[in-house]
């Protein structure tokens, strides 16, 4: 099976083979999106768009609209391990709370979601197992956390 | 005494971990991340109920194993995964194997993630 990352350091593209990752991908190789505006994120998603945490603390930016069009167009809802590791205490529980939210939506609607590290460092590389795991904690069944590291990202790539 | 009835027991597994980090690390400190980790991500009813604890760290070759019960290794796995930082350096804390007996975890090694980067930025 081939696993890929989005990090946001170029640099750490070489660390895939180390880590088992077939291929990772900065933020310059993909047609991201990154936003806490609705209709900013409404209006940007097209074929192979990568939507980076569609949420805030209080809530999910996604609505059945939203959703089904990003189903309708294969782009991808990206989670990223980074935006949890960055808070703290209440403040990540609430994130927690709305990337919980956002999965259920995503399952609903059928948009894709894509768990990823987005590493800033070294240190924030983790493999697939890790990501897998933390996408079945949000509320991903393990097969389905296993496709959001792998064939969900070549689903969107295809576009 | 009568005997525990088996399916009462735990089913246990063990999770070989390694610390990825420029310099190792003493034990007591990296112990102590992986609580804190643990239980800032799960709870400490969830760490109670996972039977959540370290079961060997080796500071030179910076590898470990841990005890998580079979329902919970997920949520251990997805909390290890939040670590950015032990003792005030940059780190990352790595899952291996998960397994029901320990012999089979003996064999894991450091990957060098921190070599790796480095070398491929000289080059």
């Amino acid at each position: 099976m081939r696993y890929y990352d989005l990090v946001q350091d170029k640099k750490l593209k070489k660390a895939a083979e180390v880590l088992g990752f077939h291929q990772i991908f900065s933020h310059d190789d993909l047609r991201t999106v990154s936003s806490d505006r609705y209709q900013e994120i409404l209006k940007n998603v097209r074929k192979g768009t990568v939507i980076i945490d569609p949420l805030n603390e209080r809530k999910t930016l996604l609505d059945p609209v939203l959703a089904k069009k990003i189903a309708h167009k294969n782009a991808g809802v990206a989670l990223t391990l980074q935006s949890v590791a960055e808070r703290e205490g209440l403040r990540r529980a609430g994130w927690i709370h709305s990337m919980i939210l956002t999965v259920r939506i995503c399952k609903k609607y059928g948009a894709e979601v894509i768990i990823v590290s987005n590493a800033p460092g070294p240190a924030g590389l983790k493999n697939p197992r890790m990501l897998e795991a933390f996408g079945h904690t949000l509320g991903l069944t393990r097969p389905q956390a296993k496709w959001a590291c792998s064939h969900a990202w070549e689903k969107v790539l295809k576009g | 005494m009568k005997p525990f009835p088996a399916y009462l027991k735990e089913r246990e597994r063990y999770i070989s971990f390694t610390v990825e980090s420029r310099n190792p690390l003493p034990k007591k400190e990296v112990v102590a991340a992986v609580c804190n980790a643990v239980t800032g991500y799960v709870g400490t009813l969830g760490a109670a109920a996972a039977g959540f604890r370290v079961i060997e760290y080796d500071p030179e070759e910076q590898k470990g194993i841990l005890r998580a019960g079979a329902e919970k290794v997920e949520e251990v796995i997805a909390a290890l995964a939040l670590i950015r930082r032990i003792a005030g350096e940059p780190a990352s804390v790595l899952t291996h194997d998960v397994s029901g007996t320990l012999k089979r975890l003996k064999k894991v090694k450091k990957i060098g993630l921190f070599e790796t980067i480095d070398q491929h930025k000289e080059e």
